[in-house]
Parts: structure tokens; C-alpha cells; sequence
């Protein structure tokens, strides 16, 4: 491919090849855990993984690519995802086979790597996260997530991942001082005391960790000094000494350069992701931290904007190239296999100034320069925010990826610290994964990410007595069928009681997952970098961090909302439409041309969310509010153990779980067929949001946003013409500071791609192999998207003029 | 009484705009791309592959406006004496009754609605048609009422209407937007039915009130696309001291599928003029001193 670009010759090659690579498996950390879980069998949890991820740093593979500026690597080869055996292996036997074949984010593992995953599975039959959670899972919760009404696969297939780290401190302090503190805190400790002597464990483990990074960076230093000195091109030579003594530096102390403390959040971006196949690792405020080292450099003269551009640009491409395996029905809700690890720039500083520097630009510039599906870029807005720097950011979303998705920061922070956060903590939070956010560095895993709650199947079962419709099965006794109800109101409380319910399933099912991943896989380095596991002594998982509060996501918002205004309004109000014909025809699909006329009813005389009508939704917001209210009620397994929070509250980034999740739901109120997408995250349903993207905005600004902290996800899309002329980006960035500044949105990013363009992108794949679209709260390669999110995608509603 | 109302618009006018679509039109412009927007009684649009053979339509007829034939359900356009009869009846709104009385509170109400998004973007409300000054007392009680509120207007106008129903309204309009289609007098009324004299007057009238307008001129291929024609409507417009901008609008053919369900001939090309085309007549403009830019 031509460079189109305008990337420098190493960017371009780099770039290409990352995205020429077929994805595959690497199998080296797999088997390295392996030998050392048989070896170490009788060694305490932590310690066994600690000694697991030493060996892995200091055994498996690592390389240097032709004219790389950043080094480091997750797995022997760029594209070739980990297989993390102690989380899952049945499905990766089941599928191993079929994984070439997917329609959608296929790998392809040769003969031998299967052979190899054949070889090492054994072992971990029924001694895995995923067995051990269902060994915990209380039957009638094992029945509900078969059922699929509640989905959480990947929590047990898989690390927790949605965590950024404390990257001010590592770069401030140095690796060295981390060593130091734990010698420090273990010292203290009182091993007669039950207490302690686990904490002994953490302490043993996490220095073993400490070292182990500190020995995969030095192998890097000699790895470069040693391709150095086989080089025969003077100016790679010099890079090349640079690069070693640069990883030399960072190995202990702390970085002194810019170059050396992007190298070193590069490095720790990697050495968490061996560690643990959590997704949405992200890097936080990265234009903050960065920011006075780069500052320094030019002053003293040894940076230039141009060559700080070309190392971001660098880092990017490299962890572009972290690819995670997941089981396909766990990719289905992951379309276009992201993994999450979102950079946010913009916002305030503590003092609420606006945080916005050169390095913001440049972050920005290098994202829309290398036009990848990594990182995930967000821009905290607030209301002092520049019009320049807005402009810029328009001009990149213009280019139409996807980035930068902006959140909030009018609406974020007042949440944040109404929830117990410190006030400066509350100005430093950054958007983990796709849109969520939390304080990087201070607070547990997976603000967002928990278990995914199938809203479509909980109103069915308010309508039928209590039974899944799905299933045959009635987890929890209802309030009537929708004939028995003689008023609406009968039947909002029939929703409100089987929503309870779930909500209390839901949280159930969490509290097994983090009961199994706590005991069975805690992650050492990461615990390490987030404040306060040091001083407490303890894991995320146990309670270490400063703040932990979590939320599931719910799937499926404006169907509900649409749904319920479909009853309310034709069948109760207007008696358009009997109670039994409509109870008939959910249960029938809409069959035949009396079916299809009521389905046109309830699609064309109804109200539908997203067109700022009162009707509906507040009427999705008091019905949203009943769940929300509930979760107020529970408290996850950190409670009482040291964390501020360890509460619940909302969450719409379900990501493009949107599509199978509808798949699963028969046919609903709102006039949506069975089995067909549900609406996704927090936007109106594909095409019924007719009155255009400023009515949307008022109807998202309806619901109660600021209890929905796990994320309001409004993806819109605007036809390319939209924003060609620069009074158009002008009328957008009014109508942006408008949703943000005055109606207190929480968030939105938006595809600007033509239908046609997607349209011949579906037909001729090859042609459009970088074509990047806006799934749900992150980017995806459309090519590497199954035709059933394509066509989603294809179907919202696209915003001309 | 109107037949539309269109959030989030950004071509007509300043900021983001609501528009409110009068309907009726003296013009007859064959390429217009509200072709519902001319007659000033009820339309019906009726687009066949919504339809889903529900017969409803049917069922309410008295008079065989809709029959059912072999090729599916089939309307008499003819036969149809009373087009409410066949408002919101038909499930999958392949039928759709066009035109609404004006209720000036209840719009009012929807207008402001968008109230934020006009105040950040300097919008505000925008009458089109139609033609908006052809109902001087609907357009004086809505604008009234949007003023009192502070929310700003404009009017789309081909002024094609007598002085008086533009001269009371000049008060409460804050944004002139004048489609001149020519200034060729017979070509004009040969091609829309238009009456330039009266349109000539107006804009005299504007002038002498001092009133600032932006003019637009629909580049329509065939009619005035040509070197010779649109000289002659530049030239003319330099002799004007009140025009703010000029806006050249390449053409296109966008209603092309309104005059279908209207059951009506679309007579003109389907083929869009590029912006390209326009941009000698750009030149041209600009060298008069004539602030023009193509596109609205």
C-alpha cells in the first residue's frame, strides 16, 4: 500500500506490516506458566504467579523490528496473541480448529502451535477461573447465564483488565524506589499475625515481579547493544545505542527524558498485558504525565515536535500489535477484537485550568497521522476548553475512525466527587477502555465491564408472568401477563420487580467471579503500580486501591424505553392496539400481513428515544431509575476491606454486545423483530431517531447521567459531507459544547464514514482493508467485523442534512 | 398551514437552525425539491414500497381513492375529496397525509426545544416554504410569539408576493435569505410561473428600507447554467447596495423521489452539477465585489 499518509519511511513500514501480519497464537508464556504451576504446585497463589511471569520475562522471545524507536514485545511475534491457559482452555480446544474460519476476527495458528495447545491443556482441565466459577456459581445463577439473560464468560475467561495504572509515580520514582517501599512495608510486618503473613505473600511476590520487569527491560538493553553493534548503518547504530542505553536507565532509575518515559509506559503497557489478558488496560492521562518531560527536552534542545510525533507514532503501531484471543461468543460482544487501551488528553488540571498543552496536539496529531484502531483516544472536554483545540480535534474525527470520542468533564467530576472522591482525584480521572472512566493510578479494576444485563429479556419476562421466554424457565415469579395488567402501571411494576430481581442475580454472578479470580489469579505488577496495595499490603483484588467502584452493563436502553411508550401509548391510551393482539404477536414474531401491520403500528405511531420527546423518555428514565436505585443496594466483594466506594452504579459501554445479545431476545413492544440487535449502548435505535443528532442530545440529556458512571454511550454518525466545510466544524463544535457545557452529556464519539463507503467496504473487503469504523465506545478494522455487525453498523442512522 | 419542521439544519441561515416549511408556493419551479411544498391545500404522498398490503387504506376509501390491484394497492388521485380521511391510517406510513395547521403554542413550544443549541451557535428559527410571506398573518403571530421569546429568525423567500405581507413582517425577520431564480423576466414565468416584475419591486423595496439580504440563486442546468444568464443575474445584483452575501447553489436532484409519491413527473435531469461548474460565476461574483461562496 502507498504511503498515503505521509508517514516517515520507518512509520509507514512499521504500520503496514503490523497490519499485514495475519493474527496468530504464541504459545510461549502458556507453556512457561505451565512448568511453573506443576513445579511450584504447593507454593501460595501469589508467589507460584509471581515466579510464573519472572520466568516468562526473563525466557520468552523478544526482538527488535527493523527501524523500531520503542522496543518491547507481548508475545514472540507482532499479531500473535497469548494463550493464557489458567483462565479458560476447553473453549480454545473446542475451537481451535475453527478459528481460522471465523467470520469475523479470525486467528490463524499453524499445525504445530495447536499442537502445542493440545499439549498443554490437559493440565489445566478443571483448574481454571472459568471451572472454578462455575464450580462456586449457586445453580439457579449457573441456569440464568446459560439462559444467557445475564452474560459475564468473559470475566471468567479472562484477567480483569480496565485498570489504568499510576504512571506519574513510576516515572517520578523510578523502579529502584518500588523495590525500596516494599523492603520498607515488609519489614514492619508481624509474621506470628495471620494478617501479615499473607501479606508476606504479596510482598514476596511483588518484589519478584518488580525484578522481573527490571530484567525483560535490561534484556532489551543488551538485545539492542548487541544488534548495534552488528549494524552497519551508521545513524540505526546510533539509534540502536540509544535505544539500550535508554532501557539501561529506565531499568532502575527513573526516566530522565521523554524518549525514556514513553519507552518505559510502552514497556509496563506490555508487561501488564503478559500478565494478565484483562483487556482495557489503558494508559490514563498520558498528555499529563508525559508533558514535563517533554517540556524539558525542549527546552534544553534535545527533542523536536517532529521526532516526538515519530516515537508516539511508534508507540501506537506497537500496541496495535497486542492482539487478544477470546472464545467466539466472547468476540461477539468484542467485534473487530479491540483491546480497549484508550490514551486521554485534554481536560483540567487540579486546579481546573485547562490541562491542554503541545503534547495534547501532538497525541492528537499522531493518532489522526497513523489512523489505527489503537490506542482509543478520548478528550476530556470541559468548558474552558479552546476553540482551537476543538478544532483539531473536529479535524481528526473528520478523517473518520472514529477518535477522538469525547467525555465530559462537566458532568464527570461533580459525579466523581459526589460519589467520595477527593477533589483531586476527581480532576484527574481518565476514560479506561472505551468510555468509561475512573482515577488512574487509585482505583480497582473494571469501573465499567462486569457482567452484561439483557434488559430485552427482563422486560419479556415482566410481560409473561415471570417466564424467560427464552429459556421456558421462570427464575422469579411475575406480576401477570401483559393481558392480566388493567393499567400501565401494573405493568411498570411487573418491570420493576423482575428488574430487582436481575439486578441482584447480576451482582451475585459478580461476586463469584471476583471471589474466583481473587483467590486463584492475582495480578502481581499491576497491584504494584496502583496506589495503595503497597501500603495496605494487599492485592486490587483484596481491597488494595484507593477507590473501587464497579458497574455491569446494561444492554438494550432505548428498546426499553420504546417498548414501554409502545404499550403505554397505543395499547393503554389509545386502544390501538388490543392487549391479546399484542401479546400474540410478540410470542409469533410479527407473522403475516396482520402481524407485520401491528409491527408498523408500534414502529410508526409511537414515540422512539432519541427525538426529544418527553414521552418516552422519561418514561425509559423512570424505568431505567427502578434498576439503578436497586444497585445502590449492593456492594461488591472489596466492601468493608479498605477501599472508598466498593458500590455499584450504571452502565451503557456494552460495546457491540448489542448484536448478540439481541439475538437472543424474541420479538419486542417497540417493534423490533426477534432475534434482530438490540439498540447499542446509549443510543436511540437504528433509524428511528429522526429529527437529528440535537434531539438526540436532548433525549440523552434526560437520563440520569450522572448515575450512570460506567458510561452513557451515544455513538452518532454523520455523512462526510456533514462537516466538510469549515462553518460546518464550527457548527458542530456549537452544537458538541452545547451537549456538554449546557445539557451535561456525558459522552459521544462519532463515525463519519458514508453508507457507501461501508456498503463497498462489505462487497470488497480487500479494498478497504484499513478502514476503520466506531463500533461502540472503541474503533475496529470494519473487514475484521462479522456480517451481522457490519450490517448493524450500516443500519444506524446516519445524519445528513 | 405548513409541512414540515426540520431540527438541526445548518445551511439556511446562521448557527443551527430550526425550520418551519410553509406550505404553498406562487412559484412553480420544476426543479424544486419540496415539490409538496407548492400547492397550498393537503397533499398525499404515497410511496409504494412501504406499503405492506394491509389493506387498510382500502377499507377506508368511499370512493375508491385506494383500490387494490393486481400490481398491489393503487391510488385515485382524482377521487380523493377529503385527504384527512386518510391521515395516520395506514400502518406503515406509506400514506401520508402532507400539511398541518399552524398551532402557533404548540409549535412555539417544539421551536424552543432547540432553544440551546440556537443561543451557542448564534441559530435560531428559519421559515421556508413554500412560501413563507404568502400566509403574512401565520408567519406575524409566530414570529411575534419566537420574539418575545428572543429567539432570532429568518425567512427563505422567492418574494413573489405583494409588498404588504413582506413589509409588516420586516420587523421581526433578522435574516433576509432571497432565492432568486432570474432576471429575465419572461424566462422566468415561461419556466416557474414567477412574476419578476413584483419580485423586482420587492427587492427595490428592501434596498430602500435598508434591509441586508443574502441572495441565492439555484444554478439549475437548462435554465440559467450558462455564461450568458448568470451574468446577467450578477450584473443585476452589483446594481443592489443591501446583498451581504451571494449564494451560489449547484443543482441537484434530491426531491426526485417526493414527485414520485406525489404521483407527479420529475421533468428535469437527474445527473447533480458539480461545484466546479460554478466556480467561473464565482470569480465572476467575487470580482463585482459580490461576497459569494457556493453552497448555503
Amino acid at each position: 500500500m502507498k504511503n498515503e499518509l505521509g508517514l516517515s519511511e520507518r512509520v509507514h513500514y512499521l504500520r503496514e506490516k503490523v497490519l499485514s501480519t495475519k493474527p496468530t497464537i504464541c504459545v510461549e508464556r502458556a507453556k512457561i506458566y505451565t512448568e511453573v504451576y506443576q513445579k511450584y504446585e504447593a507454593f501460595p497463589v501469589p508467589v507460584k504467579r509471581a515466579i510464573a511471569l519472572k520466568e516468562t520475562l526473563e525466557r520468552m522471545t523478544i526482538y527488535i523490528d527493523r527501524g523500531e524507536l520503542v522496543v518491547g514485545n507481548l508475545s514472540s511475534r507482532i499479531n500473535a496473541a497469548p494463550f493464557f491457559p489458567e483462565y479458560s482452555v476447553t473453549w480454545m480446544l473446542d475451537e481451535l480448529d475453527e478459528l481460522d474460519k471465523r467470520p469475523g476476527d479470525a486467528f490463524y495458528p499453524s499445525e504445530e502451535i495447536k499442537a502445542e495447545i493440545r499439549a498443554i491443556s490437559p493440565y489445566w482441565i478443571g483448574k481454571t477461573t472459568i471451572d472454578k466459577g462455575y464450580a462456586l456459581m449457586p445453580k439457579e445463577l449457573k441456569e440464568i447465564l446459560d439462559a444467557g439473560i445475564i452474560k459475564a464468560e468473559g470475566n471468567l475467561t479472562s484477567g480483569d483488565g480496565h485498570i489504568a495504572v499510576n504512571h506519574q509515580k513510576i516515572l517520578t520514582v523510578g523502579l529502584n524506589a518500588y523495590l525500596d517501599e516494599i523492603q520498607f512495608y515488609r519489614s514492619k510486618l508481624k509474621l506470628w499475625d495471620w494478617a501479615d503473613l499473607k501479606k508476606e505473600q504479596f510482598y514476596k511476590s511483588v518484589e519478584i515481579g518488580i525484578k522481573a520487569l527490571q530484567t525483560y527491560i535490561r534484556r532489551y538493553e543488551a538485545l539492542a547493544l548487541e544488534l548495534a553493534e552488528k549494524e552497519n548503518d551508521e545513524t540505526r547504530r546510533q539509534e540502536l545505542l540509544l535505544i539500550s542505553k535508554n532501557c539501561g536507565h529506565i531499568a532502575e532509575k527513573p526516566p530522565e527524558t521523554f524518549y525514556q518515559a514513553l519507552q518505559m509506559t510502552l514497556f509496563l503497557q506490555l508487561v501488564l498485558q503478559i500478565e494478565s489478558n484483562g483487556h482495557s488496560l489503558s494508559f490514563g492521562r498520558m498528555d499529563q504525565y508525559l508533558y514535563p518531560f517533554y517540556e524539558r527536552d525542549l527546552k534544553a534542545g534535545i527533542i523536536t515536535p517532529e521526532f516526538a510525533m515519530e516515537l508516539l507514532e511508534c508507540t501506537w503501531i506497537k500496541i496495535l500489535g497486542v492482539k487478544k484471543v477470546r472464545s467466539w461468543s466472547h468476540t461477539r460482544f468484542s467485534a473487530g477484537g479491540p483491546l480497549y487501551q484508550n490514551v486521554t488528553i485534554g481536560g483540567q488540571t487540579v486546579d481546573g485550568r485547562d490541562a491542554v498543552n503541545e503534547l495534547s496536539y501532538l497525541i492528537l496529531w499522531s493518532v489522526g497521522k497513523t489512523r489505527l484502531t489503537q490506542p482509543n483516544l478520548s478528550v476530556r472536554f470541559h468548558k474552558n476548553m479552546s476553540d482551537h483545540f476543538m478544532m483539531e480535534c473536529i479535524k481528526v474525527i473528520e478523517m473518520g475512525f472514529g477518535m477522538p470520542a469525547f467525555n465530559n468533564d462537566e458532568i464527570v467530576i461533580p459525579g466523581l466527587i459526589k460519589l467520595g472522591v477527593e477533589k483531586e482525584d476527581a480532576y484527574n480521572y481518565s476514560a479506561i477502555g472505551c468510555i468509561e472512566i475512573a482515577v488512574p493510578g487509585k482505583w480497582g479494576y473494571r469501573c465499567t465491564g462486569m457482567s452484561f444485563l439483557n434488559f430485552g429479556r427482563v422486560l419479556l419476562a415482566a410481560l409473561n408472568d415471570g417466564l424467560d421466554t427464552g429459556s421456558g424457565k421462570t427464575f422469579h415469579p411475575g406480576k401477570g401477563k401483559l393481558v392480566d395488567f388493567e393499567s400501565f402501571d401494573q405493568l411498570m411494576e411487573a418491570w420493576k420487580d423482575q428488574v430487582k430481581f436481575y439486578a441482584k442475580a447480576a451482582v451475585t454472578i459478580d461476586t463469584v467471579v471476583d471471589t474466583v479470580l481473587e483467590e486463584n489469579v492475582p495480578d502481581i505488577l499491576c497491584s504494584a503500580f496502583v496506589d495503595d496495595c503497597i501500603e495496605k499490603g494487599k492485592f486490587i483484588k483484596e481491597g488494595g486501591s484507593k477507590y473501587d467502584f464497579i458497574s455491569g452493563l446494561q444492554v438494550g436502553i432505548a428498546n426499553l424505553g420504546n417498548s414501554l411508550a409502545a404499550i403505554k401509548k397505543l395499547v393503554f391510551e389509545e386502544k390501538r392496539i388490543s392487549k391479546e393482539e399484542l401479546a400474540k404477536n410478540l410470542e409469533n414474531n410479527f407473522e403475516g400481513v396482520e402481524g407485520e401491520k401491528l409491527r408498523q403500528v408500534l414502529l410508526n405511531y409511537a414515540p422512539k428515544f432519541g427525538n426529544d420527546d418527553d414521552y418516552v423518555d422519561l418514561l425509559l428514565k423512570e424505568a431505567y431509575m427502578y434498576f439503578i436505585e436497586e444497585m445502590d443496594k449492593y456492594h461488591t466483594t472489596r466492601f468493608g476491606r479498605g477501599p472508598i466506594g466498593c458500590g455499584y452504579y450504571a452502565g451503557t459501554s456494552s460495546i457491540s454486545a448489542n448484536v448478540p445479545s439481541g439475538s437472543v431476545v424474541g420479538a419486542t413492544p417497540d417493534g423490533r423483530k426477534a432475534y434482530t440487535p438490540l439498540a447499542e449502548g446509549c443510543s436511540p435505535s437504528s433509524g428511528t431517531d429522526i429529527l437529528g443528532p440535537t434531539a438526540v442530545f436532548k433525549s440523552i440529556a434526560k437520563l440520569p447521567t450522572d448515575k450512570i458512571m460506567g458510561g452513557v454511550l451515544l455513538n452518532q454518525k454523520l455523512s462526510p459531507a456533514v462537516i466538510k466545510e469549515e462553518a460546518d466544524k464550527r457548527k458542530l463544535m456549537a452544537m458538541l459544547r452545547t451537549f456538554f457545557a449546557d445539557l451535561k452529556g456525558w459522552h459521544v464519539q462519532y463515525n463519519i464514514v458514508s453508507r457507501e463507503t461501508l456498503l463497498a467496504a462489505k462487497k470488497e473487503p480487500e479494498k478497504y482493508r484499513d478502514l476503520i469504523v466506531r463500533v461502540a465506545g472503541y474503533s475496529a478494522f470494519f473487514t475484521n467485523l462479522s456480517p451481522d455487525t457490519q450490517d448493524d453498523i450500516i443500519a444506524r442512522t446516519e445524519h445528513t442534512l | 398551514m405548513i409541512f414540515n419542521v426540520q431540527r438541526f439544519s445548518t445551511h439556511d441561515g446562521n448557527g443551527i437552525r430550526t425550520i418551519v416549511f410553509f406550505k404553498g408556493c406562487p412559484l412553480r419551479c420544476p426543479w424544486c425539491s419540496n415539490p409538496e411544498s407548492q400547492s397550498f391545500d393537503y397533499d398525499i404522498f404515497f410511496d409504494k414500497q412501504k406499503c405492506i398490503g394491509c389493506m387498510e387504506c382500502v377499507k377506508v376509501s368511499r370512493n375508491k381513492e385506494f383500490i387494490r390491484t393486481d400490481e398491489g394497492i393503487s391510488i385515485n388521485r382524482d377521487n380523493i375529496t377529503d385527504p384527512l380521511l386518510f391521515k395516520d391510517i395506514c400502518p406503515a406510513k406509506a400514506i401520508q397525509v402532507i400539511g398541518e395547521e399552524i398551532d402557533v403554542e404548540k409549535l412555539v413550544k417544539e421551536l424552543e426545544k432547540e432553544r440551546v443549541f440556537y443561543d451557542n451557535s448564534g441559530g435560531g428559527v428559519t421559515f421556508s416554504g413554500g412560501e413563507p410571506f404568502a400566509q403574512p398573518e401565520q408567519l406575524i403571530m409566530l414570529a411575534k410569539e419566537l420574539k418575545k421569546k428572543g429567539i432570532s429568525i429568518a425567512v427563505e423567500t422567492c418574494l413573489d408576493v405583494p409588498w404588504e405581507n413582506i413589509e409588516v413582517a420586516i420587523k421581526y425577520v433578522d435574516e433576509f435569505l432571497i432565492d432568486l431564480k432570474h432576471v429575465n423576466g419572461k424566462k422566468l414565468n415561461e419556466v416557474t410561473c414567477g412574476n419578476f416584475a413584483q419580485i423586482e419591486y420587492n427587492l427595490r423595496k428592501l434596498e430602500a428600507e435598508k434591509v441586508p439580504v443574502t441572495i441565492r440563486i439555484p444554478v439549475i442546468p437548462g435554465f440559467n447554467h450558462n455564461a450568458d444568464d448568470m451574468h446577467a443575474i450578477i450584473d443585476y445584483l452589483d446594481s443592489f447596495n443591501n446583498i451581504s452575501e451571494l449564494h451560489l447553489l449547484p443543482y441537484h436532484s434530491f426531491g426526485k423521489g417526493k414527485y414520485q409519491q406525489l404521483g407527479r413527473d420529475y421533468k428535469l435531469r437527474t445527473e447533480a452539477l458539480d461545484k466546479s461548474e460554478l466556480e467561473p460565476f464565482l470569480v465572476y461574483a467575487n470580482n463585482k465585489g459580490l461576497k459569494t461562496v457556493i453552497g448555503g
